[in-house]
């Protein structure tokens, strides 16, 4: 596998009491690179994250995450990657700033300004509040700050802008932007809201059924198809422009 | 090891354990005077010789704190660790670069030290102040002696040692099913069965070792399949 990919997968499979439910999936990430993630619900797209993270076992196939195997590697790779996994949980009696200095406590990071991390994910005045009364925003905007905090070279979201407003999808799109045009971080994130992939992604991949069955610029789409992102996901989810 | 304790005990607030303890404290002092007077209450019933023992009143006292710190403990166990490894927590938890089998073992060890500690000094306070209002005004009785408070003290070290350690075996059980119902049910039924056993040896210190080793031995085994178990699990 490359040097230059943050994340890559060869023939990877994962089977659940006899059921294949990732079969076969290839997905290769540049580093520096935003790498959209999309299929429909039940394609495989949070199993895949988990087995990038080391939280699941391929049944087979190879997987690399910054040049490390997951499941030989598992702290190494957590120790680099940031994640935020289907809808995040936290210490509902603590604050956000509490949840943080925990959370970076076990990752053995200890010059993190957290203020100015909440600030970035636009989490500002929440003071010692507990998490317990948080809206779903905001516990979205923490979980995008938790997976920040410690300075990964790698951010895995599982539909990070999930309960995010109008203005909270438009403040994330352009950190994620910044993070990776800017700091060099590699995000490989998730989402079902297209136009948000359209607009971030430098390369997509879509995932039918368990296998990654396209992989393809934003402008290659539109080249394409100038109907865009949607119309094309729509062709692909029913069987059409399989591996172009 | 220091570190994760101290992250363990920020994230799990200890204050309702200390209040349960407190509670437990005042109901065991009273459940001392109420086993010294019994004789009292019915002078013609001869059943009721067995409590004119201070070895008898402390034996009893010893079983009944054990059965009901084994309960605390796993109460606590399961707000610990079942329910920290039941669905998404244990996303969150796996996602910490630290040795899984550091964080379950820190966990036990959490749990385990503060029930035996908790239980040590609820015992050690009831028996103190019933011992001294005892040798003062007493409902008793039987003599105080140095042997007296030298059994005292090896037994309570071992009843607290062993709910300690049956709190380990009962999370086993509910760790099986991720479930909270099923650590307090199998702590209660556990401990209702070995209370039985305890009781009809009437306290006799061999029973209790070869007890305390057994309990040791099958507290062990509990603790190395959680380690497995959690060192391979997939959430």
């Amino acid at each position: 596998m490359s040097n230059e990919l943050a994340v890559s997968t060869k023939q990877l499979t994962k089977t659940f009491s006899g059921t294949e439910v990732i079969r076969g999936c290839n997905i290769s990430v540049e580093k520096g690179t935003i790498y959209g993630f999309v299929g429909k619900n039940g394609a495989g797209k949070t199993t895949v994250i988990k087995m990038l993270l080391g939280l699941l076992k391929p049944t087979t196939g190879e997987v690399a995450v910054l040049g490390l195997n997951p499941a030989e590697n598992n702290l190494e790779v957590l120790r680099r990657t940031g994640s935020l996994v289907e809808t995040p949980v936290f210490y509902e009696h603590l604050s956000a700033v509490s949840n943080l200095q925990i959370h970076l406590e076990y990752m053995g990071e200890d010059d993190t300004n957290i203020e100015e991390i909440l600030k970035m994910v636009g989490l500002v005045n929440v003071g010692t509040q507990p998490v317990s009364t948080f809206s779903l925003g905001m516990r979205q905007r923490l979980g995008i700050a938790r997976a920040l905090a410690h300075k990964p070279e790698l951010l895995i979201l599982d539909e990070p802008v999930n309960g995010l407003d109008p203005v909270g999808i438009k403040e994330m799109r352009e950190l994620f932007l910044c993070l990776a045009k800017q700091k060099g971080i590699t995000i490989l994130l998730s989402s079902h809201i297209l136009s948000e992939i359209e607009q971030i992604a430098d390369r997509i991949g879509f995932i039918v059924d368990g296998i990654v069955v396209q992989e393809i610029s934003p402008a290659k789409i539109r080249e394409n198809d100038p109907a865009g992102l949607e119309d094309y996901f729509m062709q692909i989810v029913n069987g059409g422009k399989v591996n172009e | 090891m220091n570190k994760l304790t101290r992250l363990e005990l920020k994230r799990n607030s200890l204050k309702p354990y200390h209040i349960a303890v407190s509670i437990i404290t005042v109901v065991i002092l009273s459940f001392l005077y109420l086993l010294a007077a019994i004789p009292r209450m019915d002078a013609a019933d001869t059943d009721a010789e067995m409590f004119m023992s201070y070895d008898f009143i402390v034996g009893l006292d010893n079983i009944v704190s054990m059965a009901v710190f084994s309960i605390m403990s796993a109460a606590m166990a399961s707000k610990f660790i079942v329910e920290e490894y039941a669905g998404k927590r244990a996303v969150m938890l796996f996602s910490y670069p630290v040795d899984r089998k550091k964080i379950i073992d820190t966990k036990i060890i959490t749990v385990f030290s503060y029930t035996v500690i908790s239980m040590l000094l609820c015992n050690g306070i009831s028996l103190t102040i019933f011992l001294v209002t005892e040798s003062l005004f007493p409902l008793c009785p039987d003599t105080i002696d140095i042997g007296l408070i030298l059994n005292c003290i090896s037994s309570m070290l071992c009843y607290s040692l062993s709910a300690g350690l049956l709190g380990i075996i009962s999370l086993w059980f509910g760790f099986r099913k991720k479930s909270t119902i099923v650590t307090i049910i199998s702590a209660c039924i556990v401990v209702s069965v070995l209370c039985q056993v305890i009781a009809m040896t009437l306290f006799t210190r061999f029973v209790l070792i070869i007890i305390l080793a057994v309990i040791f031995l099958t507290a062990m085994l509990a603790w190395t399949s959680l380690r497995y178990q959690i060192k391979n699990m997939e959430v």
